[in-house]
C-alpha cells in the first residue's frame, strides 16, 4: 500500500467501514511509516474534535415555523402530472425542441414587457392567492385564486376586486380595490409597498431577526406580531392596529408605537386611540422606554442562548414597570405583556418546562392581546404533546384556538386541536374539529387530513 | 501482532434512520423511511411532517457546517426541504432517503455560496439560536468552537469544503460522498486529500488551533 492510498482510507478505518483485512494493511503501513504514523496520529485527535463540533439546536419555535412555511410553499408549487418519460432517442430532439421554444417565448416575453418576475414564477413564489374576485392582477397579468406571486410584483385592484394573500412566516394580506402595492422582501424579511387603497394585515409572531414591514410615502410600519390594517388616500397615510402593537415612523423621522384599537394619521401625526384612555402621568414615557429597552436585551440573551440571564433582565424589568407611578396606559400594559411573553419563551428554552406551561397558560388569563394568547397557548400545547400530555395539549389547543378563532393562527390552533383530538381517541370530537376546519379553510393545508378524520369520525 | 494504537474507532455518527428506530433492523429502518416518501408522495401532510421533523437536524447541521454561520443558514434549510419534497416523485430509493436529502441539501448551499460572497464572524458575533436547555458555559463552548471550526473550514474552496465535511465529518464514505456531489470516486479523493493538507498546515502554523480543536474533542 501507498501512503496516498492509506491516507484516503484514515477516516474509512476510524470508522470500520474497511475489511479487517485491508484494515491490517492499514495499519502494517502505519507501523512502518513515519509521515503516516504522525499524521494518523493527528487525524485520530481531530476527527473526533471536527465532529464534536456541532451548531446549537435549532429552537422549537424556529423549527415549527419552517415547518408550516415547507407545507405551506410545497402545498402551493405542487407540481402538475408528470409526463411520461419519452423514448432515449427523442430526448436530443426534445431538448432542441424546448429550447428553441424557451428562446422564443423569452424574447417574445422581453420584446412585449421589460418588467420584473412575472407573478406566476413559482421558482421565485414567496406568497400564494388564498382567495380573488374581481379584475386583481400581478405585474399586469390576472391573478387566479390558487396562484403565486413573486417577490417584487405589483398588485393592482380595480374598483369591486378582492384579493387576498398568504405569506411564508404565517402572514396573511388582504386587500380591497381600488388598491395598488408592491410585495417585496424575502420570506423572512417581507416589505410591502402600498402605493394606493387599504391594507389588512395579519401576521404570526415573527422571529427575531425577521421583519415585516407596510410602507407608503409617509410612513413605515413594522411589526412582529398583530393584526393592523394600513391606508393610503388623498390627504395622507393612517394606520389602524386590532391586535398588538406597531411601531410607525413617518417621513420626517419622528417614529411612535400604535397600540391595540389605536389608530394614527400621518397628516395630524396623532395617536387616537379608539376608546380615549386618560392622559398619561409625566415619567411614564421614560418607563415605557425602559420597558422596551429591556425586551430587546431579553431577545439579545436568548438569541445568545443565554436564558437564565434573560429572566434575571425580565424580573428587573417586571419590577420597574411595578414601581412606576400610576397608570401609564396602554403603552406600557403591551410592553408588560411582552415582558411575560418573553418570560415564558425564556423558561422554555432554559428547559423549565412546568413552569413555562404556567408562564403560557398565565398570558392567557391576564387578558393578553388574542395573537399573544394564542401563541403562548400554542406552545404550552406543543410542550404538553411532546411530553406526551394528550389531554392538557388538547385543551390548550382548543383554549387557543378560541383566543384566536380566525386566520392563520386560527388554522394552526385548529389544526392542532383537531390532531390531537383524534391522538386522545376522541373521533366524534375530532370529527366536528374537522368539519369545522372544512367549513372555515376550505382551501387550507390538512383539507385532506380533515376529510379523513370527518369520514372516519361519522362512521363511529 | 499489529498494533491497533493509531486508528482507533471514533464513535460513528448516528444517521437520521439510526436515531429515530435505532433498535430495529435496518430493514425495519429503511421500511419506516420508505413509508413516510411513500405517504409523502400522496401528499400525506403527517408524512411530510414527520419526514421534516426527524431530518431537520442532520440537514441543518450538514448546511451549518458547509456554509459557516450566517443568518440564511434557516433558509437554505427551509429550501433543501422544500425543493427535496417538490423532488419526491424522483427519489428512487437506490440510496437512503437521508442521503438523498444530503445532496438536495449539499446542491441548495453550494449554489446559494455561488451567489454570496463567504464571510467569517468572530468569535463574539457567532450567534446561534439556542435549542432547549443549554446553559451559558455550553453555549460559550460551542461557539468558540463554532468559531474554531469556521476558522479551518473558511479557507476550503466550496468543494473541497464539501467533499472534506461529508467523509471527515458526516462519516460519509468516498463512494457516497462521490454520489452526494456527482463526482467521480478519484475526485472526492483529491479534494478530502487537498483539504486535510491544508487543515494540517494550519493546524502547524497555529497550534493554539489544534489545541482548541483537540479540547473540543474531549468535551
Amino acid at each position: 500500500m501507498t501512503c496516498s492510498e492509506v491516507e484516503a482510507r484514515f477516516i474509512d478505518v476510524l470508522d470500520e467501514r474497511v475489511e479487517p483485512a485491508a484494515s491490517v494493511r492499514v495499519h502494517a503501513h502505519i507501523e512502518s511509516c513515519a509521515d503516516c504514523r504522525s499524521r494518523a496520529a493527528l487525524w485520530r485527535k481531530l476527527a473526533p474534535a471536527l465532529r464534536a463540533i456541532e451548531p446549537l439546536p435549532l429552537a422549537p419555535a424556529a423549527v415549527r415555523r419552517m415547518q408550516l412555511d415547507v407545507e405551506r410553499l410545497v402545498a402551493w408549487e405542487e407540481a402538475p402530472a408528470r409526463p411520461t418519460r419519452a423514448p432515449r432517442f427523442w430526448r436530443p430532439a426534445l431538448f432542441g425542441l424546448v429550447g428553441a421554444a424557451a428562446v422564443v417565448a423569452f424574447w417574445i416575453h422581453a420584446s412585449r414587457r421589460p418588467g420584473p418576475t412575472a407573478a406566476s414564477d413559482a421558482s421565485t413564489a414567496f406568497a400564494a392567492v388564498s382567495s380573488a374576485r374581481g379584475s386583481p392582477t400581478a405585474d399586469g397579468r390576472p391573478i387566479a385564486a390558487s396562484g403565486h406571486i413573486s417577490s417584487g410584483s405589483e398588485i393592482a385592484l380595480g374598483r369591486d376586486s378582492e384579493v387576498e394573500i398568504g405569506l411564508a412566516r404565517g402572514a396573511r394580506l388582504r386587500l380591497a380595490g381600488p388598491a395598488r402595492l408592491v410585495l417585496g422582501g424575502t420570506a423572512r424579511d417581507v416589505s410591502v409597498d402600498l402605493e394606493e387603497g387599504t391594507v389588512e394585515a395579519e401576521v404570526a409572531h415573527r422571529l427575531p431577526g425577521e421583519s415585516f414591514a407596510v410602507r407608503t410615502r409617509d410612513l413605515r410600519v413594522e411589526v412582529r406580531g398583530t393584526k393592523f390594517s394600513v391606508g393610503v388616500g388623498a390627504s395622507g397615510s393612517w394606520i389602524h392596529v386590532a391586535e398588538g402593537r406597531v411601531a410607525v415612523r413617518f417621513s420626517d423621522g419622528r417614529e411612535t408605537s400604535v397600540s391595540s384599537g389605536e389608530s394614527a394619521q400621518s397628516t395630524t401625526r396623532q395617536v387616537a386611540p379608539a376608546t380615549a384612555p386618560s392622559a398619561p402621568p409625566a415619567g411614564c414615557g421614560g418607563t415605557v422606554r425602559t420597558c422596551e429597552s429591556t425586551t430587546r436585551a431579553v431577545r439579545q440573551s436568548m438569541r445568545g442562548g443565554d436564558a437564565e440571564r434573560a429572566l434575571r433582565l425580565v424580573a428587573a424589568g417586571t419590577r420597574a414597570t411595578h414601581e412606576a407611578d400610576g397608570d401609564c396606559g396602554d403603552g406600557l400594559a403591551a410592553c408588560e405583556d411582552e415582558l411575560r411573553y418573553l418570560r415564558a419563551e425564556a423558561l422554555h428554552q432554559a428547559g423549565r418546562l412546568d413552569d413555562a406551561i404556567g408562564a403560557y397558560r398565565a398570558l392567557d388569563r391576564r387578558g393578553a392581546p388574542a395573537a399573544t394568547r394564542q401563541n403562548a397557548l400554542y406552545a404550552a400545547a406543543q410542550i404538553e404533546e411532546r411530553r406526551g400530555l394528550g389531554l392538557a395539549a388538547r385543551a390548550d389547543y382548543e383554549r387557543a384556538l378560541a383566543a384566536a378563532p380566525r386566520g392563520a393562527l386560527g388554522e394552526e390552533a385548529l389544526v392542532g386541536a383537531m390532531e390531537s383530538a383524534q391522538a386522545a381517541g376522541d373521533p366524534a370530537g375530532a370529527r366536528l374539529l374537522a368539519q369545522r376546519y372544512l367549513d372555515q379553510f376550505p382551501h387550507g393545508l390538512k383539507v385532506a387530513a380533515a376529510r379523513r378524520l370527518a369520514v372516519a369520525g361519522a362512521r363511529h | 501482532m499489529t498494533r491497533l494504537f493509531y486508528l482507533t474507532s471514533v464513535s460513528k455518527l448516528a444517521t437520521i434512520e439510526e436515531v429515530s428506530v435505532a433498535r430495529d433492523s435496518p430493514v425495519a429502518i429503511a421500511g419506516v423511511v420508505n413509508d413516510l416518501v411513500e405517504r409523502a408522495r400522496r401528499r400525506d401532510g403527517a408524512a411530510f411532517r414527520e419526514l421534516f421533523r426527524t431530518h431537520v437536524a442532520v440537514v441543518h447541521r450538514v448546511i451549518y457546517r458547509l456554509s459557516g454561520p450566517g443568518n440564511d443558514v434557516e433558509d437554505l434549510v427551509q429550501t433543501a426541504f422544500v425543493e427535496a419534497f417538490r423532488s419526491l416523485p424522483d427519489f428512487r430509493g437506490d440510496a437512503l432517503f437521508s442521503t438523498w436529502l444530503t445532496r438536495i441539501a449539499v446542491r441548495v448551499t453550494l449554489r446559494a455560496k455561488r451567489r454570496r460572497p463567504p464571510f467569517a464572524l468572530s468569535i463574539e458575533e457567532t450567534a446561534e439560536p439556542a435549542g432547549d436547555g443549554p446553559g451559558p458555559e455550553r453555549v460559550a463552548a460551542a461557539r468558540e468552537g463554532l468559531a474554531m471550526l469556521d476558522l479551518v473550514l473558511g479557507e476550503l474552496r466550496p468543494k473541497r469544503r464539501a467533499a472534506f465535511v461529508l467523509h471527515v465529518l458526516e462519516g460519509h464514505s468516498m463512494e457516497e460522498v462521490a454520489a452526494i456531489l456527482n463526482a467521480s470516486v478519484a475526485a472526492v479523493k483529491v479534494r478530502v486529500h487537498d483539504a486535510r493538507r491544508h487543515i494540517e498546515r494550519r493546524c502547524k502554523t497555529r497550534p493554539e488551533l489544534a489545541d482548541c480543536l483537540q479540547q473540543e474533542g474531549n468535551r
